[in-house]
């Protein structure tokens, strides 16, 4: 599909407004070793050694804060994410 | 508003393939030289479809100090097409620019990508000497050579690797937030216009700047 000049205009809108998605743990690759970082604190990120170390990190972190977990694949991607924001704490 | 000269400082010449396969990797690059700084240029950005390619091209390269070159993908798309031969094409224009140029295009400097380390040997020989990196068809790859190529070139202050990597997760996430918001589908993605996809992040960037590191 193309998007009408409207259609854009809106996603732009949102871009430049939207608010970051609070207690969101990110799991990336990088080079060797996996990260897991939270979306609004970036200069806080834990490092492991294994995929399996850094989601379960993400997942207890995000199950403690009823919070969301986004595991991306190698080049930024999204691979897997999955949410404990209506679970019961 | 900045001057002609401020601008072709802060100016980058993308000559690569736009095919849907090359897609991640192009993604990855602007993103790159937008988080480094600079303003990435490319063929495709122009609005006036009645200019020769060519003289697009040449205006392209004049006024851009720092150039980007994949020559990754120059063979056939499928058995029985033609090797590609608008990249190294606009390669010779650029490095020629280069050398024969006055003044300010003495200064220009190039970064020539590949797939392999050396491949270029077999298919482009002449090329020996200038900065050639490999990405590996690999978009993290192509994202930290390019941006360690860039902390040389320029001698700006930029983000670090990981920092890169992470911020072009985030931007993804959010876009995708976006779009499952306004109920389009994941793939719509893939059919912005690049000029389009440069526009959202800015629009990213302006909320979430990045933060230069050395």
């Amino acid at each position: 599909m193309a998007f009408s000049a409207a259609e854009i205009a809106a996603i732009r809108a949102e871009l430049q407004t939207m608010t970051v998605e609070r207690h969101r743990y990110h799991v990336y690759p990088y080079r060797t070793r996996w990260f897991v970082v939270e979306s609004s604190d970036p200069k806080n990120r834990q490092m492991t050694r294994t995929r399996e170390a850094a989601v379960q990190k993400a997942r207890e972190l995000a199950m403690e804060s009823k919070g969301e977990v986004v595991v991306h694949r190698k080049g930024g991607h999204v691979q897997e994410r999955f949410s404990f924001r209506n679970s019961a704490k | 508003m900045s001057s002609g000269a401020d601008r072709f400082d802060r100016s980058l010449f993308i000559n690569c393939p736009f095919d849907p396969e090359y897609l991640p990797l192009l993604q990855s690059l602007i993103f790159t030289v937008l988080e480094c700084g600079l303003e990435p240029r490319l063929a495709l950005d122009g609005a006036d479809s009645g200019e020769a390619r060519v003289h697009k091209i040449r205006n392209l390269i004049r006024s851009c100090r720092f150039s980007i070159h994949d020559i990754s993908r120059i063979e056939p798309l499928r058995d029985g097409d033609l090797p590609r031969f608008n990249m190294p094409f606009e390669l010779g224009l650029d490095l020629g620019c280069r050398y024969y140029g006055r003044g300010r295009l003495g200064s220009k400097q190039s970064l020539i990508l590949e797939r392999e380390r050396y491949r270029y040997q077999k298919v482009l020989s002449d090329i020996s000497g200038n900065d050639i990196r490999a990405h590996g068809s690999d978009p993290e790859t192509l994202m930290i050579e390019v941006r360690n190529w860039l902390k040389v070139a320029t001698r700006l202050k930029l983000p670090s690797g990981s920092s890169l990597v992470e911020r072009y997760g985030f931007f993804w996430v959010e876009l995708a937030d976006i779009f499952q918001r306004m109920r389009y589908l994941k793939r719509d993605i893939e059919s912005l216009e690049v000029v389009e996809y440069i526009e959202m992040i800015r629009d990213w960037q302006t909320r979430r700047p990045a933060d230069p590191v050395g």
